[in-house]
């Protein structure tokens, strides 16, 4: 039972890389490889490395405590097989980052990261949103993506609010401009998986008029969040002004491009090698005077099959 | 009016629409029955231009998919997002702006929750609830009465009558026998792909009858129950 368990779970992580247009082995050695640069530069250059991999570690092992899955498992088979699928699971997604703490000699936290993986795995937190009382949001029910982003990011722009307030506080603008960076990160985020196609069909429009109101929405809205962190970083950092406008600039550029780049495919996800060549773009900004027209015509036919424009 | 013709769609060697013809005008009921799998739902996604097909769909009076109300079996809800902000959003995007929402709530649902939290009848309650507030000319229920209470199913058929009353076209999928009776003007039967003739309100007893018989007595005894 736990054998074919595991036989499941790698098969699904196959599938999932092939439908995501990829080489399962290519995509499992680039992960790896990146891994270990990222975990490394990490670990030898800043001081938290080891407690921002924590995090990480946290960050994978929780999407695994969710409720209906837990129940699933539960219903489906006897306790102590339930545990140590949970134990196995845990530990097994744990490794890579044990083996960072291992050759950096963490101690403290193999220890921690051991006993929090452990402790996950027995004891199931519902994250399920089965509450009530909605977050109120400052939008209005145009366009969804930023009553749902925000409903479900608000901790984070909580957080560069406090990030603000501490770069503000010891005089460091590097840390100003990042947390400008999370929220405007956070925003795109917001359009990074395609909504059901119910959400776009529903619409009395014409492709060109749905992408340019998705577009002025997004700015608009991106505009209103962050708002309070430029002013404070105008005021506090003046002579950073140049910088930061060519974030925002930036920040408000890819927005557009992350926007085009979902409905190119639409209703489909985005395949890998279309969002790596974004992420290129980052790099190599003269690309997406490219990318933007060819993004932007596939969108439109996109959206004029479903709008049946 | 729509007219569909020869309406044929495959999934890879699957053939699940093999020349569905029909005509469907303003004012009526049409019910269209089938197993599981028949492809009744696919029928409904290619009327509402969800899916590629061959063969022709016809709608006079405009494009078909603006004047459409699509109730799936399982109607699909954003996370964090309130049934008030639902039915507003479903709404506005087909420009209409609602008077009285609230009071327009005729199922009585918690609007201020998140609609990912309703059950799966709320949930069917309040997808159908966004399809009435939009002024659709024609309303496609794909089980309409599937999960719903039993105060909710009469109060579903009356919106059903109601519809018909101004002149809309309906069209809808069930699976209990008795709703479809109630409501429909015309039933078709989808089997191989294709539509049976229209049965008629005077049929229904026999369509019944033999379905029973086709379905039940012939598979009961593959079961050898116990």
């Amino acid at each position: 039972m736990i054998k074919y368990y595991f036989q499941l779970q790698f098969t699904r992580q196959v599938r999932k890389l092939r439908d995501f247009g990829v080489n399962p082995i290519f995509a499992s050695l680039a992960i790896l490889a990146l891994f270990v640069i990222g975990s490394n530069l990490l670990m030898a250059k800043t001081e938290f490395g080891g407690h921002i991999l924590l995090i990480v570690s946290m960050s994978w092992l929780f999407p695994l405590t969710v409720k209906r899955r837990n129940d699933f498992l539960k219903s489906s088979m006897i306790l102590i097989q339930y545990f140590r699928i949970r134990i196995i699971e845990n530990t097994i997604i744990s490794i890579p980052i044990l083996i960072v703490f291992l050759v950096f000699q963490e101690w403290i936290l193999i220890i921690t990261l051991l006993f929090l993986s452990t402790i996950i795995a027995i004891r199931v937190f519902s994250f399920s949103s089965n509450y009530t009382f909605p977050i109120p949001r400052p939008f209005s029910e145009f366009p969804f993506e930023f009553s749902v982003g925000l409903r479900k990011t608000y901790l984070v722009i909580l957080g560069s609010y406090i990030l603000l307030f501490i770069a503000i506080k010891v005089g460091n603008p590097n840390l100003g401009v990042f947390s400008l960076l999370l929220l405007l990160l956070t925003c795109i985020s917001f359009y990074g998986i395609p909504e059901n196609e119910i959400y776009v069909w529903v619409y009395k429009s014409n492709a060109k008029k749905f992408l340019f109101h998705k577009m002025k929405f997004a700015v608009f809205f991106s505009s209103l969040i962050i708002a309070p962190t430029s002013i404070f970083l105008l005021i506090f950092f003046k002579a950073q002004v140049l910088i930061l406008a060519c974030f925002i600039a930036l920040g408000y550029v890819f927005l557009l491009v992350v926007i085009l780049l979902k409905y190119s495919t639409f209703p489909r996800e985005v395949p890998l090698p279309k969002g790596l060549l974004v992420g290129f773009s980052l790099l190599f900004p003269p690309l997406l005077l490219a990318l933007i027209p060819y993004f932007y015509n596939q969108s439109i036919r996109s959206l004029k099959i479903i709008l049946h424009d | 009016m729509i007219k569909i013709l020869n309406l044929k769609k495959e999934f890879g060697e699957n053939q699940v629409l093999n020349g569905v013809t029909a005509t469907l005008v303003e004012g009526s009921v049409y019910g269209i029955v089938g197993e599981n799998g028949s492809g009744k739902t696919t029928l409904f996604r290619c009327l509402a231009g969800l899916e590629n097909y061959k063969g022709e769909i016809e709608y006079v009076g405009g494009i078909l998919k603006n004047e459409l109300g699509l109730l799936l079996t399982e109607p699909f809800f954003m996370t964090k997002i309130t049934g008030l902000e639902y039915l507003k959003f479903m709404c506005q995007a087909r420009s209409i702006d609602p008077d009285n929402l609230l009071e327009r709530n005729v199922f009585d649902l918690p609007l201020n929750r998140y609609a990912e939290t309703y059950s799966t009848g709320m949930k069917k309650k309040l997808a159908l609830t966004a399809i009435l507030l939009q002024e659709n000319s024609v309303f496609i229920l794909d089980e309409p009465f599937n999960g719903v209470d039993i105060q909710s199913n009469i109060l579903i058929s009356e919106i059903i009558l109601k519809l018909k009353a101004l002149n809309k076209t309906i069209i809808l999928s069930s699976h209990i026998f008795s709703t479809l009776s109630d409501t429909c003007d015309q039933i078709f039967l989808l089997k191989k792909g294709k539509f049976s003739n229209p049965i008629l309100k005077h049929e229904y007893v026999e369509l019944e009858k033999s379905m029973k018989e086709e379905t039940v007595l012939k598979r009961l005894d593959k079961l050898g129950l116990k």
